[in-house]
């Protein structure tokens, strides 16, 4: 009976399945070619475009050195610390109700609506000569603002809620049932987090830190604010980029460039580990 | 263990989830706690398992109270409804967890562990799977292994918390009678909560029937049945045919306890045959009240339906009926 | 059921242990990273007082960097959404050569520093780019306009929007649509009646996302705008300048505007997404 009524749509939609896919397929790939892959091949190329020796050697000046130094000390800082914090959040707000839950929620997503210039700025005004605790830093000795603490502080802020954000969907989605069941059986508060909440986790876990530690590697705009740009003391590696670049050094700046153009594509294999894995796409 | 429930309230913001509550259930007991969803039995299995803490009133195990104990504390083994094991562990590290989270000296030795688990899965028939992970197992096979989760720590007392719901019709089945058989083998005092009517009918020594954070009433499964308290417990025990209501009070009866005659009968009740449903050896018959007042329900063996036709006009008369006060609201 | 119900709503006492360390740990670090930094530059603007606030921003400088942030912001998250449905649509219903690869590389926005996008964007699109050559015989002037500040927010956009609309497009699965065909609807009219209505909510987070990240985007947009006053001058520039100037009340002035705008823009995203969710749901 099906068969009258549906014939005629499905006619025309056979039709239409025979070129459809292949034109939404080829217009994919053409964005994602001119989007996304030609600008990493842009890196490549420029980045070379003087032979492989030029390239070796910008990655080598002392400046380059500096500025890796200051870009890992910078990831191996605020990493475990929003690490910590993710997690700590985490359990507070997805497995417990308490009242202005939904207000903490609505504050750990803040800092993803402050433009990075901003998150910079906040700790300019706090820590900066003009700031309000300027005049005791300067009076103590203690420098932050256009030091590595100050850089360490902004990219705190900008990749701040990077692992809480994984971490609370995929606590909150679990319950509270298997935690519930440990301690029926004479967990701990402790063996329950380390037996059976952590190995939950585990994967959205290591997802928010592979995102936190490429954001954190990438801060441009906040650390930009604090940095003063002092080479070889507060220059981070996408800092250094800009500086080559700028002085029209464009083969150095494309080689430190394209050194951050793997450390992503590495980020992007990892990422698509975790989900072959898990068997999730995380937004 | 026996285990009692002193006038237990549990609030949840403006819902009354518990109002004072007592029960006492006797040492060795198979008891359910049988009632509709939000009625209350799963916050009084969480109250006794300590996953709850009450608001008011004591929960006593073994004449100890045990009101303000830690769950890990009490002695007791709970089998949640959906499971709760753990995915990343094994079934042998799931059963093993409860011992090998033990402090100190009370943890038994690795070898002791062994032979433990391996007898509780034995006594589940899954020492085959020791080595799967919860995701190769199907449903009934889950519910198992939690099962023999809880039983490895040595509870005093067993907690299920609808034990069955989440599972298909067959396999349910098949994990209540062995669920019986376990008990009669191990005699451990026993609570598991449900909105089966029949799953409580079928394996439960007493059944206590929860309506609106209250017990409505607690009996052995043939008292509940046949000599319900309340109309909400005659109702939510079975198909329920309303013979007559006047005075606040309403006669009621069951669909088997109806007879059907082809001529009039003192006290009979006229009515015209409008279906007839025929489900395995049983007739399903809806007759339409000729006073207008409803149509009633009722079930004969298939054999002695007698021929009887949709349109025709008969009697029924109660074998047995019920007289229970017209409470509102139930 | 029961267990669900008493598990949503607030106990007396928690048997979960921790709150009160990781709450306390939480609300110490939120502080700490966080509010206490913002409350320094909602102070800094107000010390200016309402005139002197008003009087740092109300210039025409101060204006147009907000307009030209805010409206090339705009602009790419709007032309995000088509792009971002044809790719995602494609990678969840066809057979696309290398799918595995072509949706790691989605995330390239996330990974990639956004400095690295900048410098990449103007070598591809100046006026002697690869592209940016060939598009100016053509008569269009990409690098150094809006429309290059443009280019890389779609950039930064696009993953944000290609993620919302994934997971919901999987969801979907094919039954809506075979049941409107099977009712007699073209497939025109089953995509415009059941599909694209069943995406909105996705297609709004997508967007708000998408919007709420280019709006304040600085790296990939400082390279390529040419930063010309009143022109492609943005309003983060424009908070650096000040700063270089020791402007710092009016940096802290024009930051706070920013912030309302993006945070107004959020919250109105939020509750149409609430609302459209509702529906969704009912």
């Amino acid at each position: 009976m099906t068969t009258s009524k549906a014939s005629v749509p499905q006619l025309r939609r056979t039709r239409l399945q025979r070129w459809w896919p292949t034109f939404m397929v080829t217009l994919t790939l053409i964005l994602v070619g001119l989007l996304l892959v030609l600008p990493l091949l842009v890196v490549l190329i420029t980045a070379f475009r003087s032979g492989v020796g030029p390239y070796l050697q910008a990655l080598q000046t002392p400046d380059t050195l500096s500025a890796l130094r200051l870009s890992l000390l910078t990831v191996l800082i605020v990493v475990p610390l929003n690490t910590v914090f993710g997690v700590s959040a985490a359990w507070a707000t997805a497995k417990f109700d308490f009242p202005g839950r939904s207000l903490l929620l609505t504050l750990i997503d803040l800092p993803l609506a402050v433009s990075p210039v901003i998150s910079g700025l906040v700790y300019v005004l706090l820590f900066g000569r003009q700031g309000w605790l300027g005049p005791w830093l300067e009076a103590n000795d203690l420098k932050i603002i256009f030091a590595p603490a100050g850089i360490i502080l902004a990219t705190t802020f900008v990749t701040f809620s990077y692992v809480a954000r994984e971490l609370i969907p995929v606590m909150q989605a679990q319950g509270k049932d298997d935690e519930e069941a440990a301690l029926t059986l004479g967990a701990s508060g402790w063996q329950t987090f380390t037996r059976v909440t952590l190995p939950n986790i585990r994967w959205a876990l290591l997802y928010g830190v592979i995102m936190c530690n490429a954001r954190a590697l990438g801060e441009f705009g906040a650390v930009s604010v604090v940095s003063g740009k002092i080479r070889g003391l507060t220059n981070t590696l996408p800092l250094h980029v800009e500086i080559l670049y700028n002085e029209y050094q464009t083969v150095a700046a494309f080689a430190v460039a394209s050194l951050l153009a793997l450390f992503a594509l590495l980020t992007l294999g990892l990422k698509a580990l975790i989900e072959s894995r898990t068997g999730h796409s995380h937004p | 263990m026996s285990i009692q429930v002193q006038q237990v309230s549990k609030q949840f913001g403006t819902f009354a989830a518990l109002h004072d509550v007592t029960l006492d259930v006797p040492d060795g007991q198979l008891v359910a706690l049988l009632g509709p969803s939000g009625s209350g039995k799963t916050t009084l299995l969480r109250v006794i398992a300590g996953l709850e803490t009450p608001d008011a009133g004591r929960v006593l195990l073994g004449g100890q109270d045990i009101t303000h104990a830690g769950p890990g504390e009490r002695g007791i083994g709970f089998v949640f409804q959906h499971y709760a094991l753990f995915k990343h562990l094994s079934v042998f590290e799931n059963v093993a967890f409860g011992l090998k989270v033990k402090r100190g000296g009370q943890r038994p030795a690795p070898a002791i562990i062994r032979d433990k688990v391996m007898r509780l899965l034995e006594l589940v028939q899954l020492d085959w799977a020791a080595a799967r992970y919860p995701a190769q197992l199907s449903g009934g096979q889950r519910q198992r292994v939690a099962l023999a989760r809880a039983l490895a720590v040595e509870p005093q007392v067993l907690l299920l918390d609808e034990p069955f719901g989440a599972l298909d019709a067959s396999v349910r089945q098949e994990l209540r009678d062995w669920l019986r058989r376990l008990h009669d083998e191990i005699h451990l005092t026993s609570i598991f909560v449900t909105h089966d009517q029949a799953e409580a009918l079928e394996i439960a020594d007493r059944i206590v029937v929860f309506n609106a954070g209250q017990i409505e009433q607690e009996g052995t499964p043939e008292e509940v049945y046949d000599q319900p308290a309340t109309l909400f417990a005659y109702r939510f025990l079975g198909k329920a045919n309303v013979l007559a209501q006047a005075d606040g009070q309403v006669t009621l009866a069951r669909p088997h306890d109806l007879h059907l005659h082809l001529t009039s009968v003192a006290g009979g009740i006229p009515g015209q045959i409008t279906r007839i449903h025929v489900v395995g050896p049983e007739a399903r018959v809806d007759v339409a009240r000729s006073d207008g007042l409803g149509s009633l329900e009722v079930h004969v063996p298939k054999t002695q339906l007698g021929g009887v036709q949709v349109g025709q006009t008969v009697f029924l008369s109660a074998e047995r009926q019920v007289v229970l006060p017209d409470k509102a609201g139930t | 059921m029961t267990s669900r119900l008493s598990s949503g709503r607030p106990a007396r006492r928690h048997i979960l242990p921790g709150l009160n360390l990781t709450l306390g740990y939480t609300l110490l670090y939120l502080s700490v990273i966080v509010l206490i930094p913002l409350a320094a530059l909602v102070l800094k603007a107000a010390g200016l007082g309402l005139d002197g606030f008003w009087a740092a921003i109300n210039t025409p400088r101060v204006w147009s960097a907000l307009r030209v942030s805010f409206l090339t912001a705009l602009a790419a998250s709007l032309v995000n959404l088509p792009i971002g449905l044809v790719i995602a649509w494609t990678l969840t219903r066809y057979r696309v050569p290398g799918r595995r690869l072509v949706d790691a590389l989605i995330d390239l926005p996330f990974a990639l520093p956004t400095a690295v996008a900048g410098i990449t964007l103007t070598t591809l699109l100046s006026p002697n780019g690869w592209l940016g050559a060939p598009l100016l015989e053509a008569g269009l002037r990409v690098a150094y306009t809006p429309l290059g500040i443009i280019v890389a927010l779609i950039f930064i956009g696009l993953p944000f929007v290609v993620r919302s609309l994934q997971p919901v497009l999987e969801d979907l699965g094919y039954e809506p649509e075979e049941a409107a065909l099977s009712l007699g609807a073209t497939p025109s009219q089953t995509f415009a009646r059941v599909i694209l209505p069943a995406l909105y909510p996705a297609l709004l987070s997508g967007f708000t996302l998408a919007l709420a990240r280019t709006i304040g985007e600085y790296g990939s947009v400082v390279f390529i705008s040419g930063n010309l006053p009143f022109k492609t001058e943005i309003a983060p520039l424009l908070i650096v300048g000040k700063l270089e100037q020791y402007d710092y009340a009016g940096a802290a002035a024009v930051a706070v505007a920013m912030l309302v705008i993006s945070v107004t823009l959020l919250l109105a995203a939020n509750s149409a997404q609430a609302r459209l969710g509702r529906r969704g749901q009912a």
